[in-house]
């Protein structure tokens, strides 16, 4: 996704204004000296002045300002990204409940459908690599991976 | 003392488990390399979950074994399909891939693994040589000089940053911001930690790195729709035909990458790739035939190839001695020796020299095995390059998934891990360089606390940064660096050093 360097500026500007409204309420070393907020401070001053400098060069460069171009993705290929996003979820929230194994076959699997492997690889490859996963993760380094709700 | 050290060292390395890990390390690293869209850099972050869990020899020169293989590793799709296998070979892929087109892939291929060993070595000599006796001055360093090491460290990261100066800040920037999340060194106050006790430490680094490095090049693969190439065989000619000769010839070329290429590797932020591009474009400009370059001519690929793999042991010079990273793969590198509470730094040499002499052996023993694993992985070359993408990607990113799960066994860092490569893919989709901010990421703490620590000392007088010799020397070096834009945008409007800029 492309952005104008206008656009991103402003952004960084919002943002460095709310670091240094939230810095506000951090405490302060004795004799009043700034403590906590000073580092947070002193960088959300260096952002507004990279953000000025960004919405400057961008009314310089005569771009068009609020740019939000997704154009130089094709269709499917943003929902690829979007897909494998969506399966970075689906771990955090799934994983605890359904175990390992079915997590990663099943993410495995679907994404490997999604970019044109046939069935029958897919099924090969996703058992293949989840089992390897586990025996590296869980045999070798002892890594507990979550065992879901059938203890496996 | 010297000798009982490399024995001791030795002993550490020449151990059945420790050969085993590096001769996987190499493998792995020749793969990674070779494959197009996939960095030596990721092949760092997806190596920190594993080498997390071992003692920190095996896992040093797993990853310098490495980095040696992958940067090597790169030149192999760049002469077979002109993709660059990493950004470090990218300089020369058109003059590889018209030597292809001659026939003589055996030939330039065997030039490029024979010029990354000596490259290497050239680049392992000088730390070795270097990186002591830069110790002993690092001794006597306090807060202040560390503030000011650290601020030259990140001002020169922005420097290097090709494309806007701005933006290399930016990323920086970003970098810098996120080491300020948990828990603050002067009161022990939780900073933008929103109430999530899991935020407390920190930015969690290994994840935050696998999501920059590893699903953000994902995100990438996935969004073209074709995931497979085509394939040029490299030609069956005798590998080593031609190269004594190419050598011989080019001897200069070599020592020059060699150095030139150790030397930009020591600049923070600045590593391998830039190395490569700057020495090829030496060659051009120092070369007796530059008419010939862009047909297939094998002198810049020389240089080149020489200089990327010098730059691999240039970075470690300052990552060892003063704890500021070289490259982006000392970045992981050193963020990892934290978090296993080893303080890269001059304590170091004093404290745990085995560990520096094994970084040293690991460097020569990658380097010399080198040239017989390359040699295997141009002869899979093609092999590897039929490895189908569309299989590859997912098992990644199930890996990063596991990888960063491993670490403190949280769903958390999983989540970290997705935030960081969505930021990092859209900071690289607007021409907004990552490196800075995983600088940025491993230097904040190390600047805040040095530059609080100092304060606190002198009682906010900010004279004292100026006060001690060799304080007052970075200082002045850290405000020339920080004005030296300034300098290159007068110098530009000055039409006569327009061509070098």
């Amino acid at each position: 996704m492309r952005v104008s360097n206008t656009a991103i500026g402003l952004g960084v500007i919002i943002f460095a204004v709310a670091v240094i409204l939230y810095a506000r309420n951090f405490p302060s070393l004795e004799q009043r000296y700034p403590g906590p907020a000073l580092f947070p401070t002193l960088l959300a001053v260096l952002f507004i002045l990279a953000g000025i400098t960004m919405v400057v060069q961008g009314f310089r460069s005569g771009e068009k300002l609020l740019m939000f171009d997704i154009r130089e993705v094709s269709r499917s290929g943003f929902i690829n990204i979007l897909l494998v996003l969506a399966t970075i979820l689906f771990y955090i929230f799934l994983a605890d409940f359904l175990g390992f194994h079915i997590t990663s076959f099943l993410i495995l699997f679907f994404l490997m459908k999604r970019l044109n492997v046939s069935t029958r690889w897919s099924l090969v490859m996703s058992g293949g690599v989840t089992l390897a996963i586990y025996a590296l993760f869980a045999k070798m380094l002892l890594v507990p991976l979550p065992l879901g709700l059938w203890g496996w | 003392m010297m000798i009982e050290n490399i024995q001791t060292a030795l002993t550490l390395i020449l151990q059945p488990y420790v050969l085993w890990v590096i001769g996987l390390a190499a493998v792995y690293g020749l793969f990674v390399g070779a494959i197009p869209g996939l960095t030596a850099t990721m092949a760092t972050a997806l190596l920190v979950p594993v080498t997390f869990f071992m003692d920190p020899i095996p896992a040093l020169a797993a990853i310098v074994t490495m980095e040696a293989m992958a940067i090597f590793a790169g030149d192999i799709p760049g002469a077979l399909i002109r993709i660059p296998g990493t950004p470090s070979s990218a300089a020369y892929v058109d003059e590889s891939y018209e030597l292809t087109k001659k026939g003589r892939a055996g030939f330039v291929l065997g030039v490029d693994v024979t010029v990354a060993a000596i490259g290497g070595l050239i680049g392992s000599l000088i730390l070795i040589l270097l990186a002591p006796r830069l110790a002993e001055v690092a001794m006597r360093f306090t807060s202040y000089e560390y503030f000011w090491l650290a601020c030259i460290g990140l001002s020169c990261a922005v420097l290097v940053s090709k494309k806007s100066l701005v933006k290399g800040m930016l990323s920086l920037l970003i970098g810098l911001m996120m080491t300020t999340v948990g828990v603050d060194i002067t009161l022990g106050f939780p900073r933008f930690t929103f109430g999530i006790t899991d935020f407390l430490n920190g930015f969690n680094f290994i994840p935050a790195m696998i999501g920059m490095f590893g699903i953000s090049e994902v995100m990438r693969n996935v969004k073209s729709g074709d995931l497979s190439y085509k394939v040029v065989a490299a030609k069956a000619e005798k590998l080593f035909g031609g190269i004594g000769e190419t050598l011989r010839r080019y001897k200069v070329n070599i020592v020059r990458g060699g150095l030139i290429g150790t030397f930009v590797g020591v600049l923070p932020g600045a590593g391998a790739d830039i190395a490569a591009w700057i020495c090829f474009a030496l060659s051009k400009k120092f070369s007796k035939e530059p008419e010939k370059f862009g047909t297939g001519h094998i002198e810049g690929i020389v240089d080149a190839g020489t200089a990327n793999n010098a730059a691999l042991g240039g970075a470690w010079v300052p990552a060892l001695v003063f704890g500021i990273p070289g490259d982006s793969i000392t970045a992981i590198v050193i963020g990892v020796l934290f978090m296993k509470g080893l303080r890269p730094g001059p304590m170091i040499f004093e404290r745990t020299p085995e560990i520096l002499y094994a970084v040293y052996i690991a460097f020569i023993l990658a380097n010399l095995i080198l040239i017989p694993f390359g040699l295997l992985a141009i002869k899979a070359g093609s092999q590897m390059l039929r490895v189908p993408r569309n299989i590859l990607m997912p098992a990644i990113l199930m890996f990063c998934i596991v990888g960063s799960f491993a670490i403190n066994n949280t769903a958390f860092d999983v989540g970290i891990m997705l935030a960081c490569g969505v930021l990092a893919y859209f900071m690289e989709a607007n021409d907004i360089p990552v490196a800075p901010a995983v600088l940025g990421l491993v230097l904040g703490e190390m600047l805040e606390d040095n530059f609080m620590v100092s304060m606190i000392k002198c009682d906010w007088d900010l004279t004292f940064f100026f006060k001690r010799p060799v304080s007052a020397v970075l200082g002045v070096i850290t405000i020339a660096l920080w004005l030296s834009p300034l300098l290159t945008t007068f110098r530009q409007r000055w039409p006569k050093a327009n061509h070098l800029a």
